[in-house]
């Protein structure tokens, strides 16, 4: 049982991370990121290849795939999406789509078809005893990882200079130009900062399940859910929401396997359906 | 000239009759065919996303339930195919409103997600109810349709009754475009607060629009159990319906041309790509960005440049001679 929800809780970590990377490009560009899987799956395929070059270090590696997947997410944001009006939503879905579809083809180029792993010890220190039960390292680095991820990400937003200037950009676009803040800078850093965290989620991904091209859809939705039943404007909600569809996952998944996602995605239509904003999400006056 | 004019409709219509019997690659019919049946969903699409202002990454799953019903029907309880495919229009037309109601609050994004969701369930579902579906194995030898004792079986038959329906599609869809519906829907796109002050109702408009979108969705479900006699749950997948998709906002949504020439453009653009491989979807991909960042309103905006430059040159050597 234990074991269970260790294993609920940090799959849930990681579709929380995912989920924070959703909210924090909905908050600032108000664009839902069809793409946020595949950015997943190149951030575990990024370390991967790391890792060969014979780049051990854990946290070389976490810093290096963060810079490298702000970068991606610079191209992706400065190459596509400031250019497409905002009031062309429909188009704006489908460039993210088409985003989606370079990178997973991209890797499908670059790193093959086959399914890969990282290598076990990749996560430094023994497993831990706890109660009878066995830790193995990598679950309690994901998790460790993911806390002080989301722990910087809200000192980063709420405590300084930086963050403020990029909060008030999701807040009211025209009120930064007021303030004399350049919004589309912060739009920029703030869609870089997501692709950062996802990447970085994307390693975490790597020991519990294999990096292929095709993992982006599975993660790319359940992380949605997460950030839909959190609340798409909501950082905690979102880490919230993450925690429940992976306990939901472990939970269920022993006893209905292949229809654990329809359970998912249909919770995620539910919360959708009844309660949009979410459970944690703030509630807006639709604008006429 | 203007003579000839009138009666352009006409000689494409008998151009488009005649062109399975004209072409006699197996190829190129297999693959005019594919393309009739994915238009007649990006038709219906663009009824929902261009007209009414809703998007749907979910018609790959109406297709898929229509498909896999009417290949059950005629399959295992042996009815024949007309009447299962009208039984699959009915079915078709009650999904599209049930999904109407149950999104009736939502828009874009949101409304995108919802609909995903339920395309990925009915694969999910598609792929894992063994007992019904086949699973991952298929579903396969669905008897072949017949019309008055002939079998539709030849693949120029096949695409000459795939045209016949897509035309039907292209008139109803003109039709409505052109009707007091057609507006009504147009009006809710552009502001659904301000259609509903002018009478209009808003409810019934959005539930219309769903309905025709998953009845043309099952009209290509039921053609393709039909003619093709074979299908996989993985066929059914996220990737067809960002195709539609694609299909419609590439070629110019709100349109009734638009997903014709998106059809075109997607089917034999990836076709051409063949040749790069593994590359291909790649350049599918960056070319799908190309087009959303160059012409936001689809490939129609280009279509109507080159007339534009054609109009100004004559305009220009008329400003000359004189």
């Amino acid at each position: 049982m234990l074991t269970v929800i260790i294993i609920g809780v940090t799959v849930g970590l990681i579709y929380g991370l995912v989920a924070i990377g959703y909210s924090l490009i909905w908050q600032s560009m108000s664009l839902v990121h069809f793409a946020q899987g595949d950015l997943l799956m190149l951030g575990g395929f990024l370390a991967i290849t790391l890792i060969g070059m014979k780049i051990s270090n854990l946290f070389v590696v976490l810093l290096l795939v963060f810079v490298m997947m702000a970068l991606v997410g610079l191209i992706i944001q400065r190459g596509a999406y400031c250019y497409i009006p905002q009031h062309r939503g429909t188009t704006r879905i489908i460039a993210t789509l088409g985003v989606g579809m370079i990178l997973r083809n991209m890797a499908v180029l670059i790193w093959g078809t086959r399914a890969r792993g990282l290598p076990d010890n990749f996560f430094p220190g023994g497993s831990l005893k706890f109660s009878g039960v066995a830790i193995r390292p990598v679950y309690y680095w994901s998790f460790f990882i993911g806390i002080m991820l989301v722990v910087a990400l809200v000192i980063f937003l709420y405590r300084t200079k930086f963050g403020m200037a990029m909060r008030l950009t999701a807040y009211n676009y025209s009120l930064a130009e007021l303030m004399g803040i350049n919004p589309g800078i912060y739009q920029t850093l703030a869609f870089m900062l997501a692709t950062g965290i996802t990447g970085v989620a994307g390693i975490l991904v790597s020991p519990i399940s294999f990096v292929s091209y095709r993992m982006g859809l599975a993660f790319g939705v359940k992380g949605f859910a997460a950030a839909i039943i959190g609340g798409l404007d909501s950082l905690p909600g979102a880490l919230i929401g993450g925690i429940t569809i992976g306990l939901i996952e472990v939970f269920f998944g022993r006893y209905i396997s292949g229809y654990v996602d329809v359970l998912i995605f249909g919770i995620m239509i539910i919360v959708l359906i009844f309660k949009p904003r979410g459970f944690f999400g703030k509630v807006h006056a639709e604008k006429i | 000239m203007s003579n000839i004019k009138k009666y352009y409709g006409i000689i494409i219509i008998i151009a488009l009759l005649a062109m399975p019997f004209v072409i006699n690659s197996y190829y190129w019919i297999r693959l005019l065919t594919t393309m009739g049946i994915y238009l007649i969903i990006a038709m219906g699409l663009n009824m929902l996303l261009g007209y009414t202002g809703l998007v749907s990454i979910g018609q790959a799953g109406i297709f898929g339930i229509a498909a896999y019903t009417a290949g059950l029907l005629m399959k295992n309880a042996g009815i024949s195919f007309w009447v299962s495919f009208i039984i699959v229009l009915i079915l078709g037309a009650f999904i599209g409103m049930f999904i109407g109601i149950i999104t009736l609050k939502l828009k874009q994004a949101y409304l995108a997600i919802v609909t995903l969701g339920l395309a990925l369930m009915t694969q999910t579902i598609l792929l894992n109810w063994r007992e019904v579906t086949g699973g991952f194995e298929g579903l396969l030898r669905v008897p072949k349709p017949t019309i008055f004792g002939f079998v539709i079986k030849a693949p120029s038959h096949v695409l000459f009754m795939v045209t016949v329906f897509c035309i039907i599609t292209f008139f109803i869809i003109q039709n409505i475009s052109k009707s007091k519906w057609g507006r009504s829907m147009r009006a809710v796109r552009d502001d659904d607060i301000a259609a509903s002050m002018m009478g209009i109702n808003v409810v019934k408009t959005k539930l219309l629009a769903f309905t025709l979108s998953a009845v043309l969705a099952s009209v290509s479900g039921g053609l393709y159990a039909g003619l093709y006699g074979a299908m996989f749950p993985d066929y059914f997948s996220m990737d067809l319906s960002v195709l539609f998709l694609c299909m419609v906002v590439l070629g110019g949504m709100g349109t009734v041309i638009g997903p014709i020439i998106g059809a075109l453009l997607i089917t034999f653009g990836l076709e051409a790509l063949r040749g790069l491989g593994e590359g291909q979807m790649l350049v599918y991909g960056i070319f799908i960005v190309a087009v959303c960042v160059l012409k936001p309103g689809g490939f129609v905006e280009v279509v109507g440049d080159i007339r534009n430059l054609f109009a100004s040159k004559k305009r220009r050597e008329a400003e000359e001679n004189a």
